[in-house]
């Protein structure tokens, strides 16, 4: 694999100086926090349905993010290859290997440590974040990598606002797979079975759901989100090995932001993060901007202080 | 005396023992449930009554002893896969799915069934049974008032098609009002011949309900009666007033009071009992 066309550096924190905008760039500031925002709601629901069905903190949310990634750059390859795979079906396999992924190690290495508790279950993950780490560094080098955007052609202009073309493919695929996910958990019988272990595992059993297969399951659908949130990302960022402990920090940020427990929070919370991160740097002096990664840091230690249940306001449902 | 039953037993526990660590809350029960008959746990507070059912469903692994469905033994097997056998258990609080609609909770209750028409055709009859869920079908379950919720534990237990339903103190925290609506419908489903196994701190329920009563004391049945028999009444209240002494029954013969805190009146006893001759 080769570095093809970097379309422009994203907000993963390596590259924050690009963003030292001037003020008439506000709208395509807040539109790139828009996009990033994207990945982070994508990243934030991956761990909010694991951590709602199994109670476990995925600190390898970011990693199986760049797993995805890194696999769309492999299938897809540099423009030229002739052995490369059409955009659609590289994307598609990247994230059946992710998400097969996640169920195996869930199956694997989480599940028959399930007893030990949560301390225990996320020092796991962060286990299994360094493994991951590690098994793309030697693959891929500390290198980094870029992806052509999967419609080529010049930044769109709308309004004056110009806007790249992979804006487009993240803010819809994110949209769609979100109206995806919706449904699945309303109208499905397995995504009713997934809730019901959410909200209440003894009653789940009760009614004969295999609880342990619906912690597969979550954490498969936990790799998904991550897995094609890389996937769409990787045309507007470089990725490289390491990419995934800083975009695991964005979004645990992102989905305490949202409250921990709604879906609609995490995606908010997601997008909103995104904006704030794209504004802080994009107006900060490069001396500043260069610690761009201690943003969600000390967001996340205002959100905590100020408001310890989040963004969005709770329902609180009893649990008789 | 309850005389022969020649019909088949479905649910037979031999010296059930559930213990949690050190402490043993069943100690060797044993009964035999035959198709169509209802039995009634009476007992005080922490005699081991919900840990029987535990016990029996598989919420719990048993210590020891045996269960068996139909003839199929069944110990220690999963609550997952005893709901697949019909090993139904309504579980005290209702433990619903709060969040979601009550038509969601019934039809997660027919989960094992999977896409199977009968489902819906359950689904239909549950809500004849009890039209206030048909009413409030969308509603959150966690929204119902306490009698409402326990219609729906029992509608979504139905939805598993039980061959033994199990319910846990169907009249805990519920209004005089709504024990009888509660207690009808379930009466329904025994004339409908439902097999039935029910806990319950209140006497007057069970005893309106159950052909057999038994009574549990610190993890044991220590009496045990069939409806009607005045001796066996007579000895269902020594055993509720176990703790102060039979005499305190004769010190009280307008209305005993019961350690739980239970008014019984010993005509209202009778009445319950002549009642349940009739059935
Ligand atoms: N999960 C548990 N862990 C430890 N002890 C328990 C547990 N559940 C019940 N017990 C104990 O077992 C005994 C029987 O409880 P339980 O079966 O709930 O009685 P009942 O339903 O008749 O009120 C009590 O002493 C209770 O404290
Ligand atoms: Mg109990």
């Amino acid at each position: 694999m080769r570095v093809t066309t970097p379309v422009r550096a994203s907000m993963m924190g390596w590259m924050p100086t690009l963003f030292a905008a001037g003020i008439g760039q506000l709208p395509e500031t807040l539109a790139s926090g828009i996009v990033n925002g994207c990945v982070y709601a994508l990243a934030a629901v991956s761990l909010l349905v694991v951590y709602n069905v199994t109670g476990v903190i995925n600190f390898a949310v970011g990693d199986f993010l760049m797993a995805g990634a890194m696999l769309t750059l492999l299938f897809a390859g540099p423009n030229g290859d002739p052995h490369r795979l059409p955009l659609a079906l590289a994307v598609l396999l990247a994230v059946v290997i992710v998400t097969a992924a996640g169920a195996l190690l869930e199956m694997l290495v989480i599940h028959p440590r399930r007893q030990y508790g949560t301390i225990f279950l996320l020092i796991l993950t962060i286990g299994i974040s360094s493994l991951l780490e590690g098994g793309a560094l030697i693959p891929t080098g500390s290198l980094t990598y870029g992806l052509r955007p999967f419609t080529s052609g010049p930044a769109v202009s709308i309004a004056g606002v110009l806007l790249p073309r992979q804006d487009f493919w993240i803010v819809g695929s994110t949209l769609l797979v979100m109206g995806l996910l919706w449904y699945g958990a309303t109208r499905t019988r397995t995504g009713k079975a997934l809730r019901a272990c959410e909200v209440n595992p003894t009653a789940a059993r009760l009614v004969g759901i295999r609880v342990d297969r619906y912690w597969t399951i979550a954490f498969a659908l936990g790799a998904l989100l991550a897995a094609f949130a890389g996937a769409i990302l990787v045309p507007v960022t470089y990725a490289t090995y390491n990419m995934g402990i800083p975009i695991t920090l964005k979004a645990f940020v992102a989905w305490v932001l949202g409250g921990v427990e709604s879906p609609v929070g995490a995606v908010a919370g997601g997008v909103s993060f995104g904006v704030l991160e794209a504004v802080v740097l994009g107006y900060s002096p490069a001396s500043v901007a260069n610690y761009g990664d201690a943003v969600p840091l000390l967001l996340l230690i205002v959100v905590l202080v100020v408001r310890r249940r989040g963004l969005t306001r709770q329902t609180v449902v009893t649990r008789v | 005396m309850t005389g022969e039953i020649d019909r088949p037993t479905v649910l037979h526990v031999e010296d059930l023992l559930v213990s949690y660590g050190a402490v043993r809350a069943v100690r060797g029960v044993s009964l035999a449930l035959h198709e169509n008959e209802c039995f009634g746990v009476v007992g005080a507070n922490g005699a081991g009554k919900s840990s029987l059912l535990a016990g029996i469903s598989g919420l719990v692994r048993p210590a020891g002893g045996n269960v068996s469905l139909g003839g199929e033994y069944v110990t220690g097997s999963r609550t997952e896969d005893n709901v697949r056998r019909g090993l139904v258990l309504v579980p005290e609080r209702r433990q619903l799915f709060s969040s979601m609609s009550v038509r969601d909770n019934l039809l997660l209750g027919g989960y094992v069934h999977g896409r199977d028409r009968r489902v819906a055709e359950e689904l239909e009859r549950v809500e004849a049974l009890f039209p206030i869920l048909a009413e409030r079908r969308e509603q959150r379950a966690g929204t119902l008032s306490g009698g409402e919720q326990q219609m729906l534990a029992i509608g979504r237990g139905l939805m598993s098609f039980p061959r033994v339903l199990m319910v846990d103190e169907p009249s805990l925290g519920l209004a005089p009002v709504v024990v009888d609506a509660v207690v009808d419908a379930l009466r329904e489903l025994r004339r409908q011949g439902l097999t039935l196994l029910i806990v319950e701190q209140n006497v007057r329920l069970a005893m309106a309900l159950a052909d057999h009563l038994l009574v549990m004391e610190q993890g044991a049945i220590v009496r045990e009666t069939g409806a009607g028999s005045v001796l066996s009444q007579e000895a269902l209240i020594a055993a509720y007033l176990g703790g102060t002494g039979a005499g305190s029954l004769e010190g009280a013969p307008g209305g005993a009071s019961v350690d739980m805190g239970e008014e019984i009146s010993r005509s209202l006893l009778q009445t319950e009992l002549s009642k349940g001759e009739q059935t």
